[in-house]
C-alpha cells in the first residue's frame, strides 16, 4: 500500500505461482510501458499463460504483486480490475448476439443503455464488422469471432489488454492477417498490451518488447532484434528464430575487442559478450551460412552432406561436420547432392556465443 | 460503510425479525394461526421468551445479535470480521445446543438438572429460529468474506455455507442420529456393547442356508440378491448395448423407450407385474396348472422371484451406463486391431472386451447398490426372504417397534453400499480407458464375432419382449376384474380410484386416490424447485470454484449420493420426531427428503452441463465487469436452462416415484401416492394398485415426453450442446 506508485503501466514484482508442488511461475518480475506491446514468448508450460491469468486476476499469485496502472491489483478480483482480455477459444457468449456480446463490458459502466450500444457499435466499427449486430457467434467464421472478441475487449478502454495466444485457432494466411490488424489497432489506439504466444514469429511481428519465458523463470527480455543478435543463453537463441549450437572454446581475446573462438580445429574472431572459457556455445543460424565447393575465406569448415531436402523457396540440408551436425537452409539455386564434400563459410558477423542455458541440455537441430 | 457491512445490517436486521418479530417455537396449527393475535405472537418471540418468561438460555443468542451491532461502526476491517465470525458461529452453537439440551422434558440429560435445577419444558424451534440461525450464518459468511476467504466473494462464501449447514442438518444429522439410536440400550441409556450386540447379531450373519435346510442371516440375504442382481442386469445391460450400438438390430426407438423405464417406474411396479404373472392366481400360473397340471406355487415369493424383478427393474440402467462404455471404445482402435492381421474374435478378444471390462465393472456395482437399496420389490414380493431394506421397515413401522434394530440395520446396509460406492470411484479413476484416446474419430467399428452376436441376440431380444409384457400387463390389468380369475372388462377400478361426480353441489372428486395422488402432485412440484436450484449451484461451486476446504464440500456431496433411501427414511424419522426439530407427520419433512434424496441427480445434470460450457465464458465475464452472482445469471443460467429443466422433472419424477424414503414420513394427512399403492398391494387390492401405477406411469410418460419434446425445440434454436435429458449422467 505504501509503495511509490511505478511508472510502468503494468508491473510484475517478484510473482510466483505454485501449483501443489509444481511451480508454474518463479520469481518473475517485469515492466511494461503505457502504450506498450509486450509479448510473453516460451514453449508450452513455461507459465506465460499463468502469468497473464494472475494480471487478470484469474489467478492469484502465491507469492509477489502485481500494479496496474500504479495500483496494486494483487489481490483484487477479475471484475475490480482495469483490465480485459481476449480468450484463445474468444469466448464469446453463444446465447448473446454480436452486439450483445460487445456490450455486455459496458453494463456497469456510467452510459446509459443507448450509450451502451453507441459505444458497441463503435468497437465493432474499429475491427470491421458493421452490421453484423444481430448475428449470433455461431453464425461468424473464426477471423470474424476474432474481431468480435477484439471489440468486446477494446470497448471497455482498460487500462491494459490482455491476449491469450488470441490467433492459434485460426489458419496460416488469416493468422498473417489477422495479427497485422491487432497490431494496427493496438498502435492506433494506443493500448498497452500483453500478448501471449508460442510462435516466435508472430511475437517478433507484432511486438515491442518481447519477454522469453523458460520453465517458469523469465529467460530474457528484450526488443525482437535483440533478443535475435544477442540471445543471453542457448535457450533463447534456439527459441528465437532457430540455431545450431556448437560446442566451442574460448581461445583468447584480440587487441581490438574481440573474443577468438575455437570450433574445431578452427579458429575465428567474434564479439566480445564477456563469456569465459567454460562450456561456451556458437549460435549458427540455418540461413547465416554459405555451401561453396571450396574455400573462399574464414571462418570455413569442411562438410559432407547428408540429407538434402527441397522446399520451393528454398533448400534444407543435414550436414556432417567434425564439430556436429549442423542444420541449414541455401536459396534454391543451389543444387549439392547427398554424399558431396563441401567447405562451409559461416558469416562471421552474423555469429554469436552464448552460455548453455541452466538446467537444460542444449539441442539445437 | 462497505458494501459488505451494509450487507451484514441487512443480514442482522433479519435475525432480530426473527428474534423479535416471529414465534421462536413451532406452532401447532401453523404460523398463521398467530396472525389474528397480536399479543400471542409477541409472547411467542424469542426476546420476550428470553427476558420476561426466564429462558435465560436463550440469552446468547439475543447477545449474538447485539454485539456485532457494534461492527457495523467499526472501520477496522479486521476486528469487524472477527466479531461477525465469533458471534456468527458461538450463536450457532448455543441455538442448537440449548434446542438439544432442553426439550419436551427440560433438560434431556438427569445430570444437569441436578447442576442447573429444573428448567421448564420446549417445543420444537420454529419460523423464528429459522430465520436467526440463517441470518447467523450469513454473518458468519459475511465475517469470512471480511476476512478475504474466497477472494472476498460474499455470494460464494454465502452460498458455501448455506449448503453446507444444509447438507450437514438434513444428510449427515439423520445419518448420526441413526448411529446413536444404535447404541440404546432396552433401558434408554447409551452403551457401545448395545451397538455392538446388535450388529453382531447372529440373524443377521448366519450363513446357515449355504450347508442345511436352514434362514440365512438377512445380511447374506441382501448380499446374495445384489451379487445375482448385479451379474444378471450386468450381462442382460451389456447384451442390450451392444445390441444396440454393435448390430443391425432395427427397432432402436423400442431401447430408447427402454432407457425410460427405470425413471418413470414406481419401483415396486414391476415386482406387481411379476405376481400378475407367476402368483398364484397369476396369468401364467393358472394357464399352465389349466394346460399343463402344473400345480399353482408361491415360488415367486422369494429369492427367485426378487432376483428376477430387479433384474427386469435395474437392466434398463445396466444398459444406460453401458451404451456409454460401448459408444466410448473408437472404432479407429479395433479398426487398427483389424489392420494388423486380428480376425473378428482376436478383435474382440483383445481389444473390444479389455475396453468394456471396467465399463463392466462399473455397472455391476451400480446393480449391486441398486438392489441393495431396492425397498419397493422386496416389500411386495419378499415373502418370507428377508432383505436389509424391507426388515428396516418393518422394524421401524411393525409391531417391533424396535428403533436401535432398525438403526443397526440401516449402518450395515449403509456401510455395504458405501463399501461398493468407494470401490466403483476407486476403480473408475484408476481404470477408465475411455478417455485416453483422445479425439474421437470417424470409422466403422467391427461387427461382432457369430458367437457373441447370437448370444447378445438370444438373451436380449426374449428379455426385451418379457420386460414389455411386463408394462403390458400393468397397463391393461387395471381394466379386468380381477386379473386371472375374472379376466372381463371393467373400469370399476378406475372409478374406484379417481372416480369424479357431478353433482348438485359441483363436482365431487369420490375416487379414494385423489388425496394421495393431488398431494405427491403437490408436494412433488413444491420440492423440484429448490432441488434443482441447490443441485446446481453446488454442481458450479464443484465445478466452476476453487476453495479452501473443497475436497471436503465434494466428499460431503458425493457421500450423500451413497444413502440408500430406506437408511434417509429411518433417519429423518428418528433425527426429526422430536424438539428441536420436529417436523414429522408435516408436508415440510416430505419435501425436505424429496429436496435432499433428489439432490444428486440434480447436481450430476449440472456437472454434465456444465463440463459443456467452456470455462473461460465465465473468466470472460469477470473480466468484463461482472460479480460472480451477475456472471451466473446472465451466462451460466442462460446456458444452463437445459440442465434447469432437466432437474426439475427429474426431481419431480422422482419424487412422485419414490417409495423407500417416504413411506416411513407419509401421515394420514399427507399420503403420498406410491405409499397408498404399497398399501393396497399388501392387503391384495390389486385392481387398484395397478390402475393407480398405470395412471402414474402414463402420467410421467407425459410429462418427460412434452419436456423432452421442448428441450430438442430449444437446442436447434441455441447452438449449445447439451445433454441429453434422459442423461447416462444420472448414473455414473
Amino acid at each position: 500500500m505504501n509503495a511509490k506508485p511505478p511508472a510502468a503501466q503494468v508491473r510484475l514484482e517478484n510473482v510466483s505461482k505454485h501449483f501443489g508442488s509444481v511451480v508454474a511461475v518463479d520469481q518473475v518480475s517485469f515492466d511494461i510501458a503505457r502504450g506498450n506491446l509486450v509479448t510473453l514468448l516460451g514453449p508450452s508450460g513455461c507459465g506465460k499463460t499463468t502469468i497473464l491469468r494472475m494480471i487478470a486476476g484469474l489467478e492469484l499469485p502465491t507469492s509477489g504483486r502485481i500494479f496496474i496502472a500504479g495500483k496494486d491489483v494483487t489481490l483484487l478480483p477479475p471484475n475490480e480490475r482495469d483490465a480485459s482480455m481476449v480468450f484463445q477459444s474468444y469466448a464469446l457468449f453463444p446465447h448473446m448476439t454480436v452486439l450483445e456480446n460487445v456490450a455486455y463490458g459496458l453494463a456497469g459502466s456510467r452510459l446509459d443503455k443507448r450509450g451502451q450500444i453507441a459505444k458497441a457499435r463503435e468497437g465493432l466499427h474499429l475491427v470491421g464488422l458493421d452490421g453484423y449486430d444481430d448475428r449470433l457467434p455461431s453464425e461468424l467464421s473464426g477471423g470474424q469471432q476474432q474481431r468480435v472478441a477484439c471489440a468486446r475487449a477494446l470497448v471497455l478502454e482498460p487500462q491494459v489488454l490482455l491476449f491469450d495466444e488470441p490467433l492459434s485457432n485460426l489458419d496460416a494466411k488469416l493468422r498473417r492477417r489477422m495479427r497485422e490488424e491487432i497490431r494496427d489497432l493496438q498502435l492506433n489506439l494506443g493500448l498497452t498490451s500483453v500478448y501471449v504466444t508460442h510462435d516466435q514469429e508472430e511475437a517478433l511481428a507484432v511486438s515491442d518488447r518481447i519477454i522469453v519465458m523458460n520453465n517458469g523463470h523469465l529467460a530474457q527480455a528484450g526488443t525482437p532484434t535483440e533478443l535475435y543478435s544477442s540471445p543471453k543463453d542457448s535457450f533463447v537463441a534456439d527459441f528465437i528464430g532457430g540455431a545450431n549450437l556448437l560446442p566451442c572454446e574460448i581461445a583468447g581475446r584480440t587487441v581490438d575487442n574481440k573474443v577468438k573462438v575455437r570450433l574445431g580445429r578452427k579458429t575465428f574472431a567474434l564479439p566480445d559478450r564477456g563469456y569465459r572459457n567454460d562450456a561456451t556455445l556458437l549460435v549458427l543460424r540455418p540461413g547465416s551460412m554459405t555451401l561453396s565447393r571450396q574455400a573462399m575465406q574464414e571462418p570455413s569448415l569442411p562438410a559432407t552432406v547428408r540429407k538434402a531436402t527441397y522446399l520451393g523457396s528454398h533448400w534444407e540440408f543435414t550436414l556432417d561436420t567434425e564439430v556436429g551436425t549442423i542444420y541449414a537452409t541455401q536459396p534454391a539455386d543451389r543444387r549439392v547432392e547427398p554424399g558431396e564434400s563441401l567447405e562451409l563459410q559461416l558469416k562471421a558477423d552474423e555469429l554469436t556465443i552464448v552460455a548453455p542455458a541452466s538446467g537444460q541440455r542444449p539441442e539445437g537441430f | 460503510m462497505s458494501k459488505l457491512t451494509r450487507h451484514a445490517g441487512w443480514v442482522l436486521l433479519a435475525g432480530w425479525v426473527g428474534l423479535a418479530i416471529l414465534p421462536w417455537y413451532a406452532v401447532e396449527d401453523g404460523f398463521w394461526s398467530l396472525i389474528w393475535s397480536g399479543k400471542a405472537i409477541l409472547q411467542s418471540t424469542a426476546l420476550i421468551q428470553a427476558l420476561i418468561e426466564k429462558r435465560y438460555w436463550l440469552w446468547p443468542v439475543v447477545l449474538a445479535l447485539l454485539i456485532p451491532l457494534a461492527g457495523l461502526w467499526r472501520v477496522e476491517r479486521d476486528s469487524t470480521a472477527s466479531i461477525f465470525i465469533v458471534s456468527g458461529a458461538v450463536g450457532l452453537l448455543f441455538l442448537f445446543m440449548q434446542g438439544f439440551l432442553i426439550g419436551l422434558n427440560g433438560w434431556s440429560l438427569p445430570e444437569l438438572t441436578e447442576i442447573f435445577g429444573p428448567v421448564p419444558p420446549q417445543k420444537g424451534m420454529g419460523l423464528g429460529a429459522l430465520v436467526t440461525a440463517t441470518s447467523l450464518l450469513l454473518l458468519l459468511a459475511t465475517g469470512l468474506a471480511l476476512k478475504g476467504a474466497m477472494r472476498g466473494d460474499l455470494f460464494l462464501i454465502s452460498a458455501v455455507t448455506l449448503i453446507v449447514s444444509s447438507i450437514l442438518l438434513f444428510v449427515f444429522f439423520p445419518v448420526a442420529k441413526v448411529l446413536i439410536a444404535a447404541a440404546v440400550d432396552t433401558k434408554g441409556s447409551y452403551s457401545p456393547a448395545a451397538l455392538v450386540a446388535r450388529l453382531t447379531d447372529n440373524d443377521l450373519w448366519t450363513p446357515a442356508c449355504l450347508w442345511r435346510d436352514a434362514r440365512c442371516g438377512v445380511v447374506w440375504n441382501s448380499f446374495f440378491l445384489a451379487v445375482v442382481t448385479g451379474t444378471t442386469t450386468t450381462l442382460l445391460g451389456l447384451g442390450l448395448a451392444l445390441l444396440h450400438k454393435r448390430t443391425g438390430f432395427r427397432p432402436k426407438a423400442l431401447l430408447r423407450g427402454l432407457a425410460v423405464l427405470p425413471i418413470i417406474t414406481p419401483p415396486f411396479v414391476i415386482g406387481l407385474g411379476i405376481i400378475l404373472l407367476f402368483g398364484r392366481t397369476g396369468l401364467l400360473t393358472v394357464a399352465m396348472h389349466e394346460w399343463f397340471a402344473i400345480p399353482p406355487t408361491r415360488w415367486i415369493y422369494g429369492f427367485a422371484g426378487l432376483s428376477i424383478v430387479q433384474t427386469l427393474a435395474f437392466t434398463p440402467i445396466a444398459y444406460l451406463v453401458l451404451i456409454g462404455v460401448v459408444e466410448g471404445i473408437s472404432p479407429s482402435m479395433e479398426e487398427a486391431a483389424r489392420t494388423l492381421r486380428a480376425n473378428r474374435w482376436r478383435t474382440f478378444q483383445t481389444v473390444t472386451w479389455p475396453l468394456l471390462r471396467p465399463g463392466v465393472a462399473n455397472a455391476f456395482l451400480i446393480g449391486f447398490v441398486e438392489s441393495l437399496a431396492d425397498f419397493g420389490n422386496p416389500l411386495v414380493l419378499g415373502g418370507n426372504f428377508d432383505v436389509l431394506s424391507t426388515d428396516i421397515f418393518f422394524a421401524i413401522v411393525g409391531s417391533q417397534n424396535d428403533p436401535g434394530k432398525a438403526a443397526a440395520l440401516a449402518i450395515i446396509l449403509l456401510a455395504l453400499t458405501l463399501y461398493a460406492f468407494a470401490w466403483q470411484r476407486q476403480w473408475l479413476g484408476r481404470r477408465s480407458y475411455t478417455t485416453v484416446a483422445g479425439k474421437g474419430d470417424a470409422g466403422k467399428s467391427a461387427p461382432l464375432p457369430l458367437a457373441v452376436r447370437t448370444l447378445v441376440y438370444g438373451a436380449s431380444v426374449p428379455w426385451l419382449a418379457f420386460t414389455f409384457a411386463v408394462y403390458a400387463i400393468i397397463l391393461f390389468g387395471g381394466f379386468v376384474h380381477s386379473l386371472g380369475i375374472d379376466n372381463s372388462f371393467t373400469f370399476q377400478h378406475y372409478v374406484t380410484a379417481f372416480g369424479i361426480e357431478l353433482t348438485d353441489a359441483g363436482l365431487l372428486w369420490t375416487g379414494r386416490a385423489w388425496p394421495s395422488f393431488l398431494t405427491t402432485l403437490e408436494l412433488a412440484a413444491l420440492a423440484a424447485p429448490p432441488t434443482a436450484a441447490v443441485g446446481l449451484l453446488t454442481a458450479y461451486l464443484l465445478n466452476r470454484q476453487r476453495f479452501i476446504g473443497q475436497t471436503v464440500f465434494e466428499f460431503m456431496t458425493m457421500l450423500s449420493f451413497a444413502i440408500p433411501g430406506t437408511v434417509i427414511g429411518v433417519s429423518y424419522i428418528l433425527a426429526f420426531n422430536v424438539p428441536p426439530i420436529e417436523l414429522t407427520g408435516t408436508a415440510l419433512i416430505l419435501v425436505i427428503c424429496f429436496v435432499f434424496r433428489n439432490l444428486p441427480v440434480s447436481i450430476r445434470a449440472g456437472l454434465a452441463s456444465l463440463a459443456q460450457i467452456d470455462r473461460s465464458l465465465d473468466e470472460c465475464s469477470l473480466l468484463l465487469r461482472h460479480s460472480t452472482f451477475a456472471t451466473i445469471r446472465r451466462v451460466i443460467l442462460p446456458l444452463l436452462r437445459p440442465a434447469i429443466v432437466a432437474s426439475l422433472v427429474y426431481s419431480f419424477v422422482r419424487a412422485i416415484t419414490s417409495v423407500s424414503a417416504v413411506i416411513f414420513l407419509v401421515s394420514a394427512k399427507y399420503n403420498l401416492a406410491t405409499a397408498y399403492i404399497v398399501g393396497r398391494v399388501e392387503v391384495s387390492d390389486f385392481g387398484v394398485a395397478i390402475a393407480y401405477s398405470s395412471v402414474l406411469i402414463v402420467l410421467m410418460m407425459t410429462v418427460i415426453s412434452l419436456i423432452q419434446f421442448a428441450i430438442g425445440e430449444q437446442r436447434r434454436s441455441v447452438s449449445v450442446r447439451t445433454p441429453p435429458i434422459l442423461s447416462r449422467e444420472q448414473y455414473t
